[in-house]
């Protein structure tokens, strides 16, 4: 049933499970900065692998580009790699602020700019941990997310969580990765590979993503065949699981154990980092509320 | 006593964000069906072109789906010094190396391939001054089915592609 018409959770329940979204979603991005910050300037600057107008070609003429901050910043005397490290300098102290909850809304909407800055500089390099980076970003701006275990929530002005945007801000959550899920999975319904275990062979046994030998597999097709057909189920399935109190912890395991099935066989462990925490914040239950004194309302 | 979203009592307030995720969550849903819900031959389309673009709700998260692509990779042959030279690009974090992954990948696509070779020649051309040649060679890796592997074949990096570039005198 859903939560627009059955018991809603506790708004501080919902409150800590934003948090998770704040806390781990800044966790994750600055683990992905540190890791790919070092290498870049081959991925976002002109004299890169892809040259800017490539990168810039690919994503929508509305996002941000590093490439309106060259002629200020010649200007001030900085030239493109300067410019570079600085915006990903700021993006991981705002990473920082916004782990720790400190002057939330800013800090979140600091780093998805500066994140956006870098991404579309790296449009032809991104894959989808950055798509999820984006997404959980806009949320920790859009969202309530420092109303629990923050430096914010420790003020007097930000103690409190109104119950009904916290309620709405879990139900969107859990209707976007709904609709993503579903999306996915009708994606790869549509084709063969996921449904004769083909495409789990195939992901296994690329050279840059399995760090172990999986060709045993082809002995014992009846498995990737079973994976396959599980990671459908479990996509499609989402959107029919994610609405009830009895069935969300069932959901949430399957999709943890998934994801952590992608991290340590194809090494997709960023991504799949992103995905569980969006999922941990969706779909994570609390203590049940136990009646007694009411949850403060705004 | 916990209470469903309905029975928190519906002020403006309510009504507004209410109503503000709903359309969030259609434009998410137009993404997801790789829909664009309004052209933007209009202001209001350009608006929402640009919301969705910011927000990551024109995602159609189409990961490994329908099926999975061979992986590629680029090998830069550059002649310099009477010599040819292999360069294969990696990095020392994976998360670099799935981005030279994913870059490579793009090989896959039509109107991409001779941008990104003509891209990837200049920067060899750049880092070997003294290069008068390079060639873009794209690979792909090629994996057998799992009833061809049983019958005896294995995995192997085919040549898919080779671009060849010079450089040219400097005019004047």
């Amino acid at each position: 049933m859903s939560d627009l018409a059955a018991p809603a959770p506790s708004a501080p329940e919902d409150a800590r499970a934003l948090a998770v979204l704040r806390i781990g979603t800044a966790a994750v991005l600055l683990v992905q900065a540190a890791a790919v910050g070092g290498h870049l300037l081959p991925f976002v600057s002109d004299r890169g692998i892809v040259q800017a107008p490539i990168n810039a070609a690919l994503v929508h003429w509305g996002l941000p580009s590093l490439r309106w901050l060259y002629p200020p910043a010649a200007a001030a005397g900085l030239d493109e790699a300067q410019v570079t490290w600085s915006c990903l300098g700021i993006h991981m102290l705002a990473l920082s602020l916004l782990l720790a909850g400190w002057r939330t809304r800013v800090s979140a909407a600091s780093s998805w700019l500066t994140y956006l800055l870098l991404k579309t500089g790296g449009a032809s390099s991104a894959y989808g941990a950055y798509e999820f980076g984006q997404i959980a970003l806009f949320y920790c701006v859009a969202l309530p997310v420092g109303a629990a275990a923050s430096v914010d929530s420790l003020r007097a002005t930000a103690s409190t969580v109104d119950p009904f945007t916290a309620a709405l801000s879990r139900f969107v959550l859990r209707a976007h990765l709904s609709i993503a899920y579903l999306s996915s999975g009708l994606a790869k319904a549509a084709g063969t590979q996921w449904r004769d275990g083909e495409a789990v062979w195939r992901a296994l046994m690329r050279p840059s993503t399995a760090p172990v030998d999986f060709s045993w597999l082809a002995s014992a097709p009846w498995l990737p065949t079973a994976m396959g057909w599980s990671v459908v189920a479990v996509e499609i399935g989402y959107v029919a699981l994610a609405w009830s109190r009895r069935t969300r912890p069932w959901l949430l395991g399957a999709v943890f154990a998934m994801h952590l099935g992608i991290a340590m066989t194809l090494g997709l462990w960023i991504f799949s980092a992103v995905m569980l925490v969006l999922n941990a914040a969706a779909l994570a239950e609390g203590p049940k509320y136990r009646g007694g004194k009411e949850p403060a309302r705004a | 006593m916990r209470r469903g979203l309905v029975e928190y009592g519906l002020g403006v307030r309510q009504v507004t964000l209410a109503a503000a995720a709903a359309l969030h969550l259609m434009l998410v849903g137009f993404g997801a069906a790789g829909r664009v819900p309004v052209g933007e031959t209009t202001v209001i389309g350009r608006v929402i072109g640009v919301y969705r673009a910011w927000t990551g709700a024109d995602n159609a998260y189409g990961f490994f789906a329908p099926g999975v692509a061979a992986e590629r990779r680029v090998a830069l042959h550059v002649y310099a010094e009477d010599r040819w030279f292999l360069v294969h690009e990696r990095f020392d974090t994976r998360e670099a190396d799935l981005r030279l992954s994913t870059l490579a990948g793009l090989f896959q696509e039509d109107d991409l391939r001779q941008l990104l070779a003509a891209s990837w020649a200049a920067r060899a051309l750049g880092s070997f001054p003294a290069a008068r040649v390079a060639l873009v060679e794209v690979q792909a890796y090629v994996v057998p089915t799992m009833e061809q592997y049983r019958g005896g074949a294995q995995p192997r990096w085919i040549t898919e592609r080779v671009f060849s570039f010079a450089r040219t005198p400097a005019a004047g």
